[in-house]
C-alpha cells in the first residue's frame, strides 16, 4: 500500500466513522450494531484481498 | 488490455493494475520460462531451445490469465448472489410490514442508496488512491455503500412522515 493509498483509506473512512459517532450519540444505533458493521467492513476488505492475492497474484508469469 | 480492465470492477481493474505496475524486464522473462519449459537456466540452454524460449514469451504476452479469468468470473456471480439475497431480504420485509407502501419505499431507499453509494464510492476512492490500490478502493466501496444505506434510511424516517 503506497502512502497516498494510506492517506486516502483513512480519509475515506474517517466520515463512516463521525456518521456512526453521530448515530450513536443520537442514540439511533448501538456499540453493537456499529461494532458489526466495522467487523463486516473488516471481514469484506480482507476476504477480497485474500481472494485476490492469493489466487490471482501468485499465478504471476 | 485496457479493453478487457474496462468491463472489470472498480476492486478486480485495481488488482489488474497492482499486478502488472512493474512490468518484468526480458531476462527475468528469460529465466521464468526457461525454468518452467526445460528446468534450466536460459544461458545454460542451447539456441534452438532459447527459441522455444523467446517464442512462449510472445505467445505470453497476447494470452488471457486463465486463472484470474475464473477468479473474476466467480466474484462476479458472488456479486450477483449477494445482490439477490438482499433484494430477497427486501421483498420479505415489504411482505411482512403491516404498511407495504411505506415498507415498499423504505427498502427501495435503502437497498438502492446501497448500490448507489457502493459505485460512488468505488470510483471515488479510484480517484483518491490512484491506480492500483485494491485495498483502498474496496474500503471505499463499502463505506460508500453502507454510508449511503444508513443516510438513505435516516433521511426516510426523517421525511417520509
Amino acid at each position: 500500500m503506497t502512502k497516498r493509498s494510506a492517506i486516502a483509506s483513512v480519509a475515506i473512512t474517517s466520515p463512516l466513522l463521525g456518521l456512526l459517532a453521530w448515530l450513536y450519540h443520537t442514540g439511533t444505533i448501538g456499540l453493537v450494531a456499529i461494532a458489526i458493521i466495522l467487523a463486516t467492513g473488516v471481514a469484506f476488505v480482507a476476504v477480497t484481498h485474500y481472494f485476490y492475492k492469493r489466487l490471482w497474484l501468485d499465478d504471476e508469469g | 488490455m485496457d479493453a478487457m480492465r474496462g468491463r472489470s470492477s472498480e476492486i478486480g481493474r485495481a488488482y489488474a493494475i497492482a499486478s502488472k505496475a512493474a512490468g518484468k524486464t526480458l531476462p527475468q522473462l528469460q529465466e521464468v520460462y526457461a525454468a518452467r519449459l526445460f528446468g534450466k537456466h536460459f544461458p545454460l540452454l542451447a539456441a534452438s531451445q532459447q527459441n522455444v524460449v523467446w517464442k512462449e514469451i510472445v505467445f505470453a504476452a497476447g494470452r488471457p490469465r486463465i486463472r484470474a479469468n475464473q477468479l473474476a468470473r466467480v466474484f462476479g456471480i458472488a456479486g450477483r448472489g449477494f445482490i439477490a439475497l438482499t433484494v430477497t431480504i427486501s421483498v420479505y420485509n415489504i411482505v411482512t410490514a403491516d404498511n407495504k407502501t411505506t415498507a415498499l419505499a423504505n427498502e427501495g431507499a435503502v437497498v438502492g442508496g446501497g448500490l448507489l453509494g457502493s459505485v460512488a464510492g468505488g470510483a471515488v476512492a479510484g480517484l483518491a488512491c490512484g491506480p492500483g490500490s485494491p485495498v483502498c478502493v474496496t474500503i471505499g466501496i463499502f463505506v460508500g455503500g453502507v454510508m449511503f444505506a444508513i443516510g438513505a434510511q435516516v433521511a426516510f424516517d426523517s421525511f417520509w412522515w
